[in-house]
């Protein structure tokens, strides 16, 4: 078992990577009453066109079906897993992102009972054609109800266009229609391939006595069967940049127009540090310009051009990455034209400058700080494969590494008008 | 440990090793009237922008910045019967950056001082383009409820429930209100609550009470007369049945359902209440989760949640609209059923469990320890600890559960649906 201590937040973590190639790492909290253990597998709504494990043709699988899967993990033959979590005092979770499917609980009292049942449940999958037709009727019902969110519409719409012909842009729940197509067999297929445990993590965060724990992961693991070590085979549609759609708008019953404009990357991840720091970077590079700090946000929110709910970021997980920037607003054409003048003559902004900078490196070291408050937080932040090996402890450093002139070269080489894209949504005219 | 700083004036400190934060709550907290929801909504959207000596977001930004990422927030709500301005501020804790510990706390109180007491007030008026620009956030918030359609329904949902506008209302306000505040008048409602609320500040964190009692007793308060309101909603008196039903664009239909329940915050069927609420709908082992979501596949969420400074419970389900009758009628089968006393001691067991739970995680979260202690200072209930919290729990019967299910009663309904396929 590795112990690293990092001395600057007094925190330490323990890791191990067991036998069946599970990654476990665990973080303990003294003087919190909750214990909070996450399960993760490196698989989500992306992840639809493999080669099974055991076969050598490469299959494509309906959209929504991780969702799908991560909703049926619960359904056991004899009860649903949330009772028994229940009835052992903690209450449990799970959620599907573009590149991951996590299952949760947090509890403050029998960890081990709860950390066995949180291993065992998601190892032991039980699917049949009554359960899985059975539960296409709630699904379809948090579609519809995510159908109606404009802002959720209005993040789809984007990546639509950034994203053209790629599961990145496909909603993570799938559609009405597609998840109609799933059966039994197909989660077990899914399952089977993704759900190894040396494609998965498992990382504790709470008061806990970290060689017991460990002790017990190790002898549920042991008890087990699992097949072979193996790398799973992912496709993804080879790109052609041409197709990214640059602007596109839809209405909708909302009370204003919002707007989405984002800017997509074009290499290749190596899912190393390097993936990590690019991230960190485009985060300071967005949150130079549109910050707290920032002249030129405050200049659009004084002339009414934008208000509270616009927000400026960047996102990098596996097969995608883009700076993204949404709000309401009252004239779409003036915000998207100002928006992109900032964004594509970024390199000479008078936000980026040494004085911002330095606040900014001031501001992320508070900010890291207070996020160690939280045990769900520091969970979800150690087992990050969308950059490989790295942990939430390794982004102060990279930080106080990377220097202004780094970002100021990286607003040129990324900011490109030709990856950019514009969706709107517009009120109906009544 | 709490003192009284001045008359109406208190400090409570809540010392602990855990985060790695110093959490401050500012509560000011006054009687209820429809009027204040707006004033004070405004007040609490300019306050939070800027300051006299930090005159844009962008000077607030860079005094917070350097400050190490330290951040604050205002907030404006009702609070059972009452209103609650709430100031909160997170500051990280020095002991964890390399830098003079006693210059940083000076630093914090200098910039607590100017946020609490010195706005951004020119000649008795509020700076007037920030006043403008945030009345107008405030009413492009107002309209944009209507894209939330849980919310929405949640809000006309009140509008039947309540019988008096100070309750219908948003907390936030409304345009109606809104429009006629004025910078100077804002600047009124800004002094009186200065000068007349009831204050309580709270902290919490790895500090000495002494040095921090110091620091903020010599922040500018003024004695006030101590006059303590009754929190507590008062029963609404109208046994007409309320209902309405709207139709907008959606493809997912929302039933929400108002109850009357008598187990207010500190009463003596508080936990009986609390037990009730969870097997009813409040977690995922609850009646309604297992007998609409899981056995009907009727809806993606049904639950019930309880409000206790006022004694609204409501049901919210998100459903296919063909399904909103047999729905309704399966969540008053499971309400009936626990009057019955078809209640399960592994139901009871589970609920103690996940409600114990629930209380030490609050513990675990700054914000969520401070809120939780303000409740119990405002309502004058003893706080306690988890050990008691249990006991209390754990002395509640199945009898209790069935007779506080009798007491409570179906008050109101608003359905939200589509265009009728075939009307």
């Amino acid at each position: 078992m590795h112990k690293q201590y990092y001395e600057q937040y007094d925190e330490v973590v323990y890791s191990k990577t067991l036998e069946n190639g599970l990654k476990v790492q665990i973080l303990p909290k003294k003087g919190f009453h909750k214990t909070y253990a996450l399960f993760t597998t490196n698989y989500g709504s992306i992840d639809n066109h493999f080669i099974p494990r055991g076969e050598d043709e490469a299959i494509k699988v309906p959209d929504g079906i991780a969702h799908f899967l991560e909703h049926k993990l619960f359904e056991k033959e004899d009860e649903d897993v949330f009772q028994k979590f229940s009835r052992q005092g903690a209450s449990a979770n799970a959620f599907t992102s573009f590149t991951q499917t996590s299952y949760l609980f947090s509890t403050t009292e029998n960890v081990k009972e709860n950390l066995i049942t949180l291993l065992d449940f998601v190892q032991e999958p039980y699917f049949t054609e009554e359960t899985v037709e059975k539960e296409k009727g709630i699904i379809a019902q948090e579609i519809l109800m995510y159908d109606d969110a404009p802002d959720w519409r209005l993040m789809f719409g984007l990546l639509e266009n950034l994203y053209p012909n790629h599961p990145a842009a496909t909603d993570i729940a799938g559609t009405v229609e597609s998840i109609q197509e799933i059966t039994a067999e197909m989660l077990h297929t899914c399952y089977e391939t993704f759900y190894h445990p040396s494609n998965m993590g498992l990382t504790i965060v709470g008061q806990v006595e970290v060689e017991e724990i460990m002790d017990i992961i190790e002898t549920n693991q042991n008890g087990k069967k699992f097949s072979e070590v193996e790398k799973i085979q992912r496709f993804f549609p080879s790109e052609n940049m041409n197709d990214l759609i640059k602007e596109r708008s839809e209405t909708m019953e909302v009370s204003r127009p919002k707007v989405a404009m984002g800017i997509r990357g074009i290499e290749k991840h190596n899912y190393d540090i390097n993936d990590l720091k690019k991230m960190l970077m485009l985060q300071m590079l967005m949150n130079l310009l549109f910050g707290q700090t920032s002249k030129t946000y405050l200049d659009l929110y004084d002339r009414g051009i934008i208000d509270d709910t616009f927000g400026a970021g960047a996102i990098w997980q596996r097969e995608s990455d883009y700076v993204v920037v949404s709000g309401d607003v009252n004239n779409p054409e003036e915000a998207i034209s100002e928006i992109k003048k900032i964004l594509l003559n970024a390199s000479e902004s008078p936000e980026l400058c040494t004085k911002n900078f330095e606040l900014m490196k001031k501001r992320l070291l508070g900010q890291n700080l207070r996020s160690l408050n939280s045990v769900e937080y520091i969970a979800r932040q150690l087992y990050m494969p969308d950059y490989g090996n790295i942990t939430l402890f390794d982004v102060m450093p990279l930080v106080e590494d990377i220097e202004l002139e780094d970002i100021v070269e990286l607003a040129k080489e990324y900011l490109k008008e030709e990856y950019l894209s514009i969706y709107t949504i517009r009120p109906e005219i009544k | 440990m709490s003192f009284e700083i001045k008359k109406g004036v208190h400090s409570h400190i809540l010392v602990t090793d855990k985060y790695k934060t110093i959490n401050l709550q500012f509560n000011f907290r006054k009687p209820l009237d429809v009027e204040s929801l707006s004033k004070r909504a405004m007040l609490a959207a300019v306050m939070e922008t800027n300051s006299l000596n930090y005159p844009s977001q962008t000077a607030l930004g860079e005094a917070l910045s350097d400050l190490y990422g330290s951040s604050f927030g205002t907030s404006s709500q009702r609070f059972g019967d009452e209103h609650l301005f709430r100031v909160e501020f997170i500051f990280p804790n020095p002991k964890f950056l390399k830098i003079d510990i006693n210059e940083f706390y000076k630093e914090i109180f200098s910039f607590i001082q100017e946020i609490i007491f010195v706005p951004h007030v020119i000649d008795g008026k509020f700076h007037e383009p920030t006043f403008k620009r945030e009345q107008e956030n405030l009413l492009e918030e107002y309209a944009s409820y209507r894209d939330d359609k849980q919310l929405y329904s949640a809000l006309k949902l009140n509008e039947l429930y309540y019988p008096d506008a100070s309750h219908q209302v948003p907390g936030k306000g409304r345009a109606e209100e809104l429009n006629t505040i004025t910078p100077s008048s804002l600047y009124e409602v800004y002094q009186e609550m200065i000068a007349e609320d009831l204050i309580d500040v709270l902290v919490t964190g790895d500090i000495e009470t002494d040095i921090i009692n110091d620091a903020i007793a010599s922040l500018p308060w003024t004695d006030r007369s101590a006059k303590d309101s009754d929190v507590l909603y008062l029963q609404r008196t109208e046994e007409e049945f309320r209902e309405n039903t709207e139709i907008q664009e959606v493809n997912q239909a929302k039933l929400h359902m108002a109850f009357e329940t008598p187990f207010l915050y500190g009463s003596d069927d508080y936990y009986a209440g609390l037990l009730f609420n969870g097997i009813f709908g409040g977690f995922s082992h609850s009646k309604l989760f297992i007998n609409v979501r899981e056995k009907e596949s009727l809806a993606y969420y049904a639950s019930s949640s309880v409000r206790s400074l006022t004694g609204l419970m409501t049901v919210q389900a998100g459903i296919d609209q063909k399904m909103a009758e047999k729905t309704e009628q399966i969540i008053l089968e499971q309400l009936d059923a626990i009057r019955k006393g078809e209640i399960s001691d592994n139901e009871i067991e589970q609920t103690k469990a996940m409600l114990t739970n629930s209380f030490l995680q609050t513990l675990d979260s700054p914000h969520r320890s401070m809120v939780r202690a303000y409740r119990d200072i405002a309502t004058g209930v003893e706080s306690l600890t988890a050990e008691e919290y249990f006991a209390e729990l754990s002395a509640v019967t199945k009898e209790d559960i069935q007779r506080v299910a009798e007491m409570v009663k179906y008050r109101a309904k608003f359905i939200l649906k589509g265009v009728d396929v075939d009307a």
